[in-house]
């Protein structure tokens, strides 16, 4: 009986000494194992130590190279706004509206500028630093706009002045006519002026308010438009002005003509010193 | 609240009330310099506290005489106008600002945003002098001075934008 609970304790102890001996090695905090989880750890925290320093010098360089776009958009808006206010073909109400728009988009980078060097995360500070581009599009669209705006205005504007002169000379052209002159000739030059001013400012008209409705935060079709516009002003300056200004040059000598040789033989206003009377009137198949 | 009690008290003590006057002082209570002043002096002068104080059977302190109620009622009356007056006068003002400030079908239009409204482009005022045989030429001149210079500024500001720099608003390098 005693032999039986030697051997049972004694098989027992074995176990347990079996057992704890397994078990030891997963509790047991040997010096060689503390070393490595302290270097594991110093390694992690260097790790991050680098990815902030990373993420600070990328995030200072976001900053900075936003700046840098904010800058240069700042003084092309700026150099645009001299070439408005020194414009002396704009109206004031036109370089009010188009310097209000300039004004609108320098303050808006402005305030981005400020968002920006406020900027913590290279996240926000990424995104805000696209809007510099996508929400002004400064050189893609609202620069080309603008100038744009100002040649067809200008252009208008010496369209008018020259739609102004027109009842003028038809008013002298008649007058000329009742002294007797064959104003056939003038007739139809002045005419085709008219023709050309009314082609203009049609075209015009159609192009500012096309460049008008361009939107500055979308580039989008803006470039087609543009390009239209474009040869819209080379087709007024190359085709249409350089008609009228052959007209003016038509006129000029058949004024010169009709006022210096009156049929009545009075003396002209012209030239008071001409007054020969005009004894060969010009015929009417003659003067075509 | 007194003067309620007062009131309902007045017909209940009717022999208080002519004894009031200055007819029956007390003399106890009655400084030595009292005597010196004529009796009708003293008629508009309050019931004194002791006489009422001393009628048998009364719980309740007389409540002060009409004599006396008078100039407050006057004032409270007066008050009562002032306040009336300012709060008529604040309603016409309220009313007036609210008739004059009437924005309510603005208030329930559509937001719209605030665009700047471009300016169409108004037709300038120009100054042409009346053209005459005498100066016809010098104007067709002069017109056609200035047609060259708007066409040469339009050559200049279309190459202008022909050198616009449009890949600057590139966002591929972001």
């Amino acid at each position: 009986m005693k032999k039986i609970i030697y051997s049972i304790t004694a098989t027992l102890s074995f176990l347990g000494i079996i057992l704890t001996q397994s078990a030891l090695p997963a509790f047991a905090v040997d010096t060689a194992g503390g070393q490595k989880l302290i270097n594991e750890t110093s390694r992690i925290q260097n790790q991050a130590t680098h990815a902030a320093e990373k993420q600070t010098n990328e995030l200072q360089g976001i900053i900075s190279r936003a700046n840098s776009l904010i800058t240069n958009r700042i003084t092309t808006l700026n150099t645009l706004s001299t070439r408005i206010q020194n414009d002396n073909r704009l109206s004031t109400s036109e370089k009010s509206s188009l310097s209000s728009d300039i004004q609108t988009d320098i303050s808006g980078l402005t305030a981005l500028k400020t968002k920006i060097d406020a900027d913590t995360d290279v996240t926000t500070a990424r995104a805000d630093e696209k809007q510099i581009i996508t929400s002004y599009y400064v050189y893609a669209i609202f620069e080309p706009k603008m100038r744009l705006l100002i040649t067809l205005n200008n252009l208008q504007t010496v369209s008018s002045n020259i739609q102004a002169l027109v009842p003028q000379l038809q008013n002298l052209i008649n007058t000329l006519k009742s002294q007797g002159g064959d104003v056939t000739q003038l007739q139809t030059v002045l005419t085709d002026v008219s023709t050309q001013l009314q082609t203009i400012n049609t075209t015009l008209t159609s192009d500012i308010t096309t460049v008008e409705g361009v939107s500055t935060t979308s580039s989008s079709g803006a470039e087609t438009t543009f390009s239209k516009v474009r040869e819209d002003i080379s087709q007024i300056v190359r085709t249409d002005f350089a008609k009228i200004r052959t007209d003016f040059s038509q006129m000029r000598p058949l004024f010169k003509e009709l006022i210096t040789k009156k049929p009545s033989g009075t003396p002209s206003q012209a030239a008071p010193s001409q007054t020969v009377p005009s004894t060969t009137v010009a015929s009417p198949s003659a003067a075509q | 609240m007194d003067q309620q009690q007062g009131d309902s008290q007045a017909p209940q003590q009717p022999s208080a009330q002519p004894t009031t006057p200055a007819s029956t002082p007390d003399a106890a209570t009655q400084p030595p310099a009292a005597p010196a002043t004529p009796p009708a002096t003293e008629t508009p002068s309050p019931t004194p506290p002791p006489m009422s104080s001393s009628l048998p059977g009364t719980g309740t302190p007389l409540t002060p005489p009409a004599t006396e109620a008078k100039p407050k009622s006057k004032g409270m009356l007066m008050a009562i106008i002032i306040i009336v007056v300012i709060l008529i006068i604040a309603a016409g003002v309220g009313y007036w600002y609210m008739s004059s400030h009437k924005a309510q079908p603005m208030a329930m239009a559509p937001q719209t945003t605030t665009v700047n409204k471009v300016v169409p482009p108004t037709t300038p005022t120009v100054a042409v002098t009346p053209v005459t045989a005498a100066n016809v030429d010098q104007t067709l001149n002069n017109t056609d001075s200035t047609v060259q210079q708007a066409v040469t500024q339009a050559n200049t500001d279309l190459n202008s934008i022909s050198n616009i720099n449009s890949s600057q608003d590139s966002t591929n390098s972001l």
